[in-house]
């Protein structure tokens, strides 16, 4: 074994941290939270992007991001938000400057979010293409697939029933029930997106496991994950996770097809609306522009 | 049938783990692998993958074979198309995703082609310590790494620069990973075991000059001026996946 490495480099090397950015440096459709797939011209064309010569080249990127590698503060740097024409712009200008590619994309995905299988940007991140691990958040889709918002709609989506969606105003039971949360996260309480999670419920309880459970056992049996990221309020609720991820079993093949019917009705809740309006600057709720 | 070739790898990792005294309650299980050392990415497997791993490795086999028969009627050139490290001084690692142990059950698996191996479950940390009314305060975000890092087999925290979100009142941008930090600290983690992944705020803040000094500022945030350089030698044969 090699002697200790010196202080110096012994500081430089003493965190396996990976970089990431945090959405891409560029305009893209931001799809991950909940804004349009399409790609806006318009917008890109906008003096935001265009100020100062424009975004910051894929070139700069990885040149910057080697420095931080060559220096030992970075194991690895990534992408989050990121769609397949990032990824792939980020690892071919990697090979040719001869510099570290991204290790990793990080994305919106869940039981109700498959887009990233779906979207090419498995197909880039592959073994087979670029070699890219992929990081899932909202697995949970921001407590929805905990089942906790099933009988009583979340506050916003209760206004039928004033007195109720006042009291759930009031004494939460997560962020959805709150005014911030409650209208940033409404992607995972469309319709669409409601009637999903209908349907998962029924198919985790023929089995005899929580919403919860089969939503994070199914996110383990993606090919496209490398891991799973969670956030918890608590400590019973990490547990739980915990439990699940160390199961040996993985969901049947029976279990896995039912789900895959369910998401055969509407391969992406989280972008179909019913509460379109012309009142948010021709805006949806979801935050969409109108194409 | 283990595989002679890779029994060295195996025990370099199982070493490097149980030399770990602030992790040495950490068991790392080593499943018994099946295959031949040309097989070898794969040959880390729990038992429940391995039933249909066999089965696909026996069919690419045969199309192995069937392919090498074939080879010369396709273009020769596109051996290494699609391999993005061909060129270049960087050398993949290995294949993405591909399961490299498993600690207490739980696997871990290649970032990428990267040496960085995380477990399939990370910790996300946006909400830790903000100004939500239900968010984890520090004493219940050292509870979550103490238990599932120091007492489970996870290894990995997902930040970022602009945690926690929502800020405001005694919340600000940075506690997240100050707070992860204070813990690595506190909890004298050794730093080769925990993969912190945190971002640089996108958009048009990302330029070479702030990917720079943001990435400074994390680490000071993460305190990366704390250093046990004991254990760091005992671990440094974990650099070589």
């Amino acid at each position: 074994m090699d002697c200790p490495p010196t202080h110096n480099v012994a500081f430089s090397i003493s965190t396996l941290l990976v970089y990431q950015l945090h959405w891409p440096q560029r305009y893209s459709p931001q799809a991950n939270w909940g804004q349009s797939l399409k790609y806006n011209l318009e917008t890109d064309e906008d003096q935001y992007w265009r100020s100062l010569g424009g975004p910051t080249s894929f070139e700069n990127i990885c040149l910057s991001m080697e420095e931080l590698v060559q220096a030992g503060k970075v194991r690895g740097w990534g992408l989050c938000n990121d769609n397949a024409y990032g990824l792939t712009a980020c690892t071919r200008t990697a090979k040719m400057l001869g510099t570290t590619p991204p290790c990793s994309i990080q994305g919106d995905f869940s039981i109700i979010d498959r887009k990233s299988e779906e979207n090419g940007v498995a197909e880039a991140a592959s073994k087979y293409n670029e070699n890219v691990g992929f990081m899932a958040y909202n697995a949970l889709a921001g407590g929805m697939l905990t089942g906790k918002y099933m009988e009583v709609p979340a506050a916003f989506d209760d206004l039928a029933n004033k007195e109720r969606a006042m009291k759930s105003l009031n004494e939460p039971r997560g962020r959805m029930d709150t005014r911030g949360w409650g209208s940033t996260l409404y992607r995972y309480r469309t319709d669409a997106a409601q009637q999903a999670i209908v349907e998962y419920g029924k198919i985790a309880k023929a089995n005899g496991m929580s919403l919860t459970e089969l939503s994070l056992r199914w996110c383990r049996q993606r090919t496209l994950l490398t891991t799973t990221l969670v956030g918890h309020s608590n400590v019973s609720q990490l547990k739980d996770t915990l439990k699940y991820f160390a199961k040996k079993e993985p969901l049947s093949e029976q279990i896995m097809w039912d789900i895959d019917v369910v998401h055969m009705r509407n391969r992406l809740p989280l972008f179909s609306s019913n509460r379109v309006g012309r009142d948010w600057l021709g805006e949806g709720e979801i935050g969409e522009s109108i194409p | 049938m283990i595989s002679l070739a890779l029994l060295p790898f195996l025990l370099t990792v199982a070493d490097a783990f149980t030399g770990s005294p602030s992790l040495n309650f950490l068991k790392t299980s080593i499943i018994p692998c099946h295959g031949a050392s040309t097989l070898l990415r794969e040959s880390v497997g729990s038992t429940d993958e391995q039933q249909s791993k066999v089965c696909n490795r026996r069919r690419s086999l045969v199309l192995g074979a069937g392919g090498g028969m074939f080879s010369g009627f396709f273009n020769s050139e596109n051996a290494n198309a699609s391999n993005p490290d061909s060129a270049g001084k960087f050398k993949s690692k290995g294949s993405t995703n591909e399961i490299v142990k498993v600690v207490n059950g739980i696997k871990h698996r290649r970032l990428g082609g990267s040496g960085v191996v995380v477990s399939e479950i990370g910790l996300g940390t946006q909400r830790w310590v903000s100004s939500d009314f239900n968010a984890p305060d520090e004493n219940a975000c050292f509870g979550f790494m103490d238990e599932a890092i120091l007492k489970s087999g996870v290894n990995l925290i997902d930040t970022a620069e602009s945690y926690p979100i929502p800020s405001g009142g005694g919340a600000k941008e940075g506690d997240s990973e100050r707070l992860i930090g204070k813990w690595m600290k506190d909890r004298k983690v050794n730093r080769e075991n925990v993969v912190i992944a945190t971002k640089i705020t996108g958009g048009r803040n990302i330029n070479p000059k702030n990917i720079r000094a943001n990435c400074d500022g994390s680490l000071k945030r993460l305190g990366t001026d704390y250093i046990d350089g004991k254990l760091l030698s005992q671990e440094s044969t974990i650099t070589t996946f």
